[in-house]
C-alpha cells in the first residue's frame, strides 16, 4: 500500500476544516485498500487500461505522417498515371492510418 | 512623468471562452476607464474575438515616453520577439507556461512552444519593467527568470462569464439525470495532458467500483490537440464508463453555468495550473472543491476546498465521497469556498491591477 497523508497543518495552527476532511480522507483510502474494496489488481488494470488507450492514440498521427510521407516517396518515384495500382495502395495506407493500423514501411517499399 | 498617451497590449493568442483572453480584455477595459488608449494586438485571433483585436503586425510604435506595453505571457511565440524589439515601456503580465515535459508527448509542437516561452521570458527579464503574475507560484517562476520587481495582480474574470445565468434546457436534462440516483462530478478545463483528465477518469472508476456506481462525471472544456482528446475517449470506451463520463466541448457561458448549478463536486486533478480559474468560479458558484495540491493550486484553492498531497486516484475518490457523506462536510465547504472565492472578486483584482498601474506609472523614469 501507498503511502498517504493529509496535508500537514502549520504548528501550533488549529486545523482548518477542510484538511480535517483531507485527513479523514486519508483513512478512508487506507479503509478502501485494506478491506479490498479497490484491489491493487483493479489499480493496475486502471493504469494499464489508460497506457493502451494513449498508445493506439499517439500511433494514429503517427501512421497519418508515415502515410503522407510514403505518398510521398510513391509519388515521387513512379508517375501515377504509370501505375495506378501503387495509387490505389497509396489510398488504402490512408484509410488503414484512419483506422489505427501498424503497417510496415519496407514492405510497402518493395511493393 | 507625463502619463502614457496608450498602455496597449501583445499576447500570443486570443480566442474566446479563455481565462488569459478574458483576463486580456478586462484589463482593457480598466485601462480606458484610467484615460489611456489601449488595443490588443494578437498573433492569433480566434472566433469570436475579430473586431476587438487586431494582428500584431499593426502594433504601431510611438515611443517609450508616450506608448506602454504589457505583454500577457502563457507561451512561446513570435508576438514576444515583436513586443522585445518595440521601443515603449514594457510590463510582463505572467499566467505560467505549461512545463514541455507534460505536454510534448501528446502534443509535439506545444511542447516546442513551451520550451520557446520559457527561453523567451528570460530574455525578456532584462527589458521589462516589472513583472505581474496571477499567483504567488507565478511570481516566484518570474524572479527565477530573472525579473527584478514582481506584483501579484489577479486574475480578471469577466462578470458577464460568472454570473451566467443557467441554460434552462441544460440545466433540466443534468437535474433528470440525478433522478436515477448518483452524484455528479464536475471539472472545467482544456482536455489537455497537464490537467490530467485521465487521472480524473481513474479516480472517477474508483469512486463508482467503492461507492456509487451511477455516478456521473462532466468534463467541460475544449480539446487542446485531438490526440489526448483521443485517448480519453477509448480509456472511457476501454472502462465501459462511456455512459457515466461526459465530454462537452467548448460550452456557452450558459450552458457552463448548468454544469456547475447541477454538480455535487468539482475534483481537480491537474499536474499543473499557473492559477486555475475554474476552481476560483466552482468555489465562487457554491460547489465544494476537492483538488490535488500541485503547482498553484494550493495557494488558489487555499483553505476553500480539500487539498490532497498524494496524486493518488483511490485518495481522491476517498475524499469525493467523505464530502458527500459526512453530514455537514459539503455545507462547511461551501462556505469556506465562498470566503476563499471572494478574495478573487473581480472588484478586488481591478482595484489590484489599477493600483499596480498606478505605482508603476509613478516609478516609471
Amino acid at each position: 500500500m501507498r503511502h498517504l497523508r493529509s496535508r500537514p497543518a502549520v504548528s501550533g495552527d488549529r486545523p482548518s476544516p477542510p484538511s480535517e476532511l483531507a485527513r479523514a480522507a486519508t483513512a478512508e483510502a487506507r479503509r478502501l485498500r485494506a478491506d479490498g474494496v479497490v484491489t491493487a489488481a483493479f489499480e493496475r488494470d486502471l493504469d494499464e487500461r489508460f497506457e493502451l488507450a494513449a498508445s493506439r492514440a499517439l500511433r494514429v498521427p503517427a501512421l497519418a505522417e508515415r502515410s503522407a510521407r510514403l505518398r510521398r516517396v510513391a509519388k515521387g518515384v513512379v508517375p501515377e498515371r504509370a501505375r495506378p495500382p501503387l495509387r490505389r495502395l497509396v489510398r488504402v495506407l490512408d484509410v488503414l492510418a484512419r483506422r489505427g493500423f501498424e503497417l510496415v514501411e519496407s514492405k510497402v517499399r518493395r511493393t | 512623468m507625463t502619463p502614457p498617451e496608450r498602455i496597449d497590449q501583445v499576447i500570443p493568442a486570443i480566442i474566446e471562452h479563455d481565462a488569459v483572453s478574458n483576463h486580456t480584455f478586462e484589463a482593457q477595459r480598466l485601462l480606458r476607464e484610467m484615460g489611456v488608449g489601449s488595443e490588443i494586438y494578437a498573433r492569433i485571433v480566434g472566433p469570436g474575438c475579430a473586431g476587438r483585436v487586431r494582428p500584431v503586425e499593426e502594433l504601431p510604435s510611438t515611443g517609450a515616453d508616450r506608448q506602454w506595453l504589457i505583454y500577457q505571457s502563457s507561451i512561446g511565440s513570435p508576438a514576444a520577439d515583436v513586443f522585445a524589439r518595440h521601443r515603449g515601456h514594457k510590463l510582463l503580465d505572467y499566467h505560467n507556461i505549461t512545463p514541455a515535459e507534460l505536454v510534448e508527448r501528446w502534443i509535439p509542437p506545444l511542447g516546442a512552444e513551451a520550451r520557446l516561452g520559457r527561453r523567451q521570458l528570460t530574455q525578456l527579464a532584462p527589458l521589462v519593467a516589472a513583472g505581474f503574475a496571477d499567483s504567488a507560484y507565478n511570481a516566484a517562476e518570474l524572479t527565477a527568470a530573472g525579473f527584478a520587481r514582481t506584483r501579484v495582480v489577479p486574475l480578471l474574470v469577466e462578470t458577464a462569464n460568472v454570473e451566467a445565468p443557467p441554460d434552462a434546457a441544460v440545466l433540466a436534462r443534468l437535474v433528470a439525470s440525478k433522478q436515477a440516483g448518483g452524484s455528479d462530478w464536475l471539472f472545467v478545463g482544456q482536455l489537455a495532458p497537464h490537467k490530467a483528465q485521465h487521472d480524473l477518469i481513474k479516480a472517477f472508476a474508483c469512486y463508482r467500483r467503492a461507492y456509487d456506481e451511477r455516478a456521473r462525471l462532466h468534463l467541460v472544456g475544449r480539446e487542446m490537440g485531438q490526440t489526448y482528446k483521443d485517448a480519453l475517449r477509448r480509456y472511457v470506451a476501454s472502462l465501459g464508463l462511456g455512459a457515466a463520463v461526459e465530454l462537452t466541448g467548448s460550452v456557452a457561458s450558459g450552458t457552463l453555468a448548468a454544469y456547475f448549478a447541477a454538480a455535487d463536486v468539482f475534483v481537480c486533478c491537474s499536474e499543473h495550473e499557473g492559477f486555475c480559474a475554474p476552481v476560483v468560479e466552482a468555489m465562487h458558484r457554491r460547489v465544494p472543491v476537492v483538488a490535488i495540491a500541485r503547482a498553484a493550486l494550493p495557494e488558489t484553492v487555499g483553505n476553500g476546498g480539500v487539498l490532497l498531497e498524494e496524486r493518488d486516484p483511490v485518495l481522491v475518490a476517498a475524499a469525493v465521497h467523505t464530502v458527500l457523506a459526512t453530514p455537514g462536510a459539503r455545507e462547511m465547504l461551501v462556505e469556506a469556498g465562498a470566503i476563499q472565492a471572494a478574495k478573487y472578486g473581480l472588484e478586488s483584482a481591478r482595484s489590484a491591477f489599477r493600483e499596480v498601474i498606478r505605482a508603476e506609472l509613478a516609478a516609471a523614469p
